[in-house]
């Protein structure tokens, strides 16, 4: 057997497919870094740590051209007393692949804080090795409300902020029997638990509840499940790319007809790419483009500008908030001392393109907009609800 | 009713995204990890097709080409060299979706295309509503079935590729081109992999990770057949029937790795695919 392996290992042949697969993967898994400035302000490096492979590089565009766009307006600007340049890292699909993308930022490259853009496992990881070396991180991720550290701030709602306000509503409409459907990860899990009490303490009933594991392709049992249990509202909690395959079959499936969808992790980028399948999904989110403003027109602009060819999202939003929140703080912290860095960002409240953007318990807090979206996959606003303290449930030794 | 529908269906997806999968490991004893990349490549070129404005199905038959033209040009460069060397051609193959997925990432991103399917709306069976364009593709998996059986069974074709198939040598000695019936393989294997691509495209989310979670079940399907294509049907049958019924009874959360321990047991029970004959 050795010597089968030594004369494979031998072969001309195989060399040249071990380095075109390590070739590729290498620059598969390298990230990218915006030059250096190179006028008189000193540099701030800001890591940026994104699914580019994997079901969550859905959301890698709109990431992208938000972070993009919130650089080049702190730099014009001149918000932080620092350029603003910043260092890419693919964060793969799992906690391993992420932690090596994190010790690069920071261990090798340097980078004065991370802007993290991963679910919940993902950010685990991630803040592991940056909390060791207290590095601020600026996360999309709020986990539930249960990823909590010193070092640490949230710009995602968390279950009660985003969740409850279009239970209330829909429940206000009538539709009081649910179904709740999600990922087998722990986010969907949270919020569900924090959904079924506040459900049933308005007069709602949950009348089924069930996970896939990421990566399924198939949901039609699923649905036959869902459509049996005869709901008013099926709250879709899956996430990526699977969250497209689940809209996509859901829609051609004539059961589900009269049943409302609620998907509050669906992008507007990816509602518009869902075209028809998305006529009638129900989300809820802290960003819709469709909000009026002045403001937003000028956001809408800027992530045009940085290279979004989709709707400006949700995704395009949190991504150039954490440039902006990181900006404010490091010219109130100072680039030199994060621990300053990381007081300041809990204590941010800044106008941002839809209204006043704060952190609150470092988490954020502001207001959030329901939506329905109609055949061409754009969203049309149904109601603003004010801000919410977020609800936490953060482990005792955060 | 809906759950033998539920059954059928998946059982007809595993069917077409194994076939060409299994044309390639059973002729050439190529194990091609690069498959899921030419259902991109398929489904990519279906959707550009369609935004061009032609319609959806002439956009499958293009993608059929144009995953059929990707595979000759991967056989000519990299897998004709490989041919007998199977952990070399696992490493190459592997290397070649890599290379798919950048591609379709640097031309189309991250983002997720659109496909329409080219029938809405529900069909009755028995009675049962079930969405028009899933049992399509269930006619299609069981035309797809049927044709190749008829092709590899009463076509002169036929018999020259199960030559090649059970003695390479001898088939060389009387003439007939082996390199020749390889690259066409191939290419045929990569055809239908760009027509499961596009079939599947209304259905899945389309990005340059086309297809990925498709896939595992579909390596072991094609392990678990052996060599005939009656083992592939009979392969996707117990996966697909396993997959659905365990999910719809259980617990869908482990249905997979119950997949994976049948699969699992039935290759030791048999460790020459389903429909091995003791000679």
């Amino acid at each position: 057997m050795s010597g089968q392996i030594w004369r494979i290992a031998s072969r001309p042949s195989t060399y040249a497919s071990v380095a075109a697969a390590l070739l590729v993967a290498g620059l598969a898994g390298c990230g990218d870094k915006t030059p250096a400035a190179s006028g008189t302000e000193p540099t701030y490096t800001v890591g940026v740590v994104l699914q580019l492979s994997g079901t969550g590089s859905v959301y890698a565009e709109a990431a992208q051209a938000g972070i993009k766009a919130g650089v080049t307006d702190v730099n014009n600007r001149h918000v932080a007393g620092a350029t603003f340049v910043t260092d890419v890292a693919d964060a793969g699909a799992d906690a391993n692949s992420v932690t090596t993308a994190c010790s690069r930022l920071i261990q090798k490259d340097g980078v004065k804080a991370v802007v993290a853009f991963v679910p919940g496992p993902q950010l685990i990881a991630c803040n592991a090795v940056a909390k060791s070396a207290n590095i601020p991180v600026l996360s999309l991720s709020s986990g539930a409300g249960n990823i909590c550290a010193a070092n640490l701030v949230s710009l995602g709602l968390v279950p009660n902020q985003q969740t409850l306000p279009i239970v209330d509503y829909l429940v206000g409409q009538g539709k009081t029997k649910w179904y709740f459907f999600g990922a087998d990860y722990s986010t969907p899990k949270n919020t569900f638990a924090i959904a079924e009490p506040h459900l049933k303490s308005t007069g709602g009933t949950v009348v089924g509840e069930s996970f896939e594991p990421i990566g399924t392709a198939d949901y039609s049992q699923d649905i036959t499940k869902i459509v049996n249990a005869h709901p008013d509202v099926a709250f879709l909690n899956v996430i990526g790319n699977d969250d497209v395959t689940l809209q996509k079959q859901w829609a051609a499936d004539p059961r589900t007809t009269g049943i409302e969808r609620v998907d509050i992790l669906l992008g507007e980028g990816t509602a518009k790419a869902l075209g028809a399948a998305a006529n009638g999904i129900w989300s809820s989110s802290a960003y819709f483009s469709s909000v009026t403003g002045a403001t937003n027109d000028q956001f809408k602009t800027a992530v045009k500008a940085a290279g979004l060819n989709s709707s400006a999202d949700i995704n395009a939003y949190i991504s150039y908030m954490q440039i902006e929140t990181l900006a404010a703080a490091v010219k109130k912290g100072g680039m030199t001392n994060n621990a300053a860095v990381i007081q300041a960002l809990g204590a941010t409240s800044m106008d941002g393109p839809v209204g006043t953007f704060a952190i609150h318990k470092a988490f954020s807090f502001q207001p959030v907009y329901l939506a329905k979206a109609g055949a061409d996959g754009g969203f049309t606003i149904a109601k603003k609800s004010d801000p919410a303290e977020p609800q936490l449930s953060c482990p005792p030794a955060s | 009713m809906q759950l033998a529908l539920d059954v059928v269906s998946a059982i007809g997806i595993l069917v077409i995204v194994v076939l060409g999968l299994a044309v390639v490991l059973g002729v050439l004893d190529v194990i091609n990890l690069a498959h899921t990349g030419f259902m991109a490549v398929g489904v990519y070129t279906a959707v550009t097709a369609t935004e061009h404005g032609w319609s959806f199905w002439a956009a499958v038959v293009a993608a059929m080409v144009g995953s059929g033209m990707a595979g000759l040009v991967v056989e000519a460069l990299v897998v004709r060299r490989l041919y007998a060397r199977p952990l070399e051609t696992i490493l190459a193959t592997w290397g070649i979706s890599l290379v798919i997925i950048q591609a379709l990432t640097l031309g189309y991103g991250h983002n997720n295309q659109a496909l329409v399917a080219p029938l809405t709306g529900a069909a009755n069976v028995l009675g049962t509503p079930y969405p028009a364009y899933r049992l399509v593709v269930i006619a299609i998996a069981a035309a797809l079935v049927a044709a190749l059986a008829l092709l590899v069974r009463y076509t002169r074709v036929g018999l020259t590729v199960r030559m090649v198939q059970s003695n390479e040598n001898l088939a060389r000695a009387v003439g007939i081109r082996v390199s020749l019936i390889r690259a066409t393989t191939f290419v045929v294997g990569c055809a239908m992999a760009g027509l499961g691509g596009a079939l599947l495209g209304p259905t899945q989310a389309i990005n340059p990770n086309y297809a990925v979670s498709l896939v595992a079940t579909a390596f072991l399907a094609v392990i678990l057949a052996g060599r005939r294509l009656s083992g592939v049907v009979a392969a996707c049958v117990i996966l697909g029937s396993v997959q659905i019924l365990f999910g719809r009874w259980a617990n869908p959360v482990y249905s997979s790795t119950v997949v994976i321990g049948i699969a699992v047991v039935l290759m030791r029970i048999r460790p020459e695919g389903l429909t091995w004959r003791r000679a």
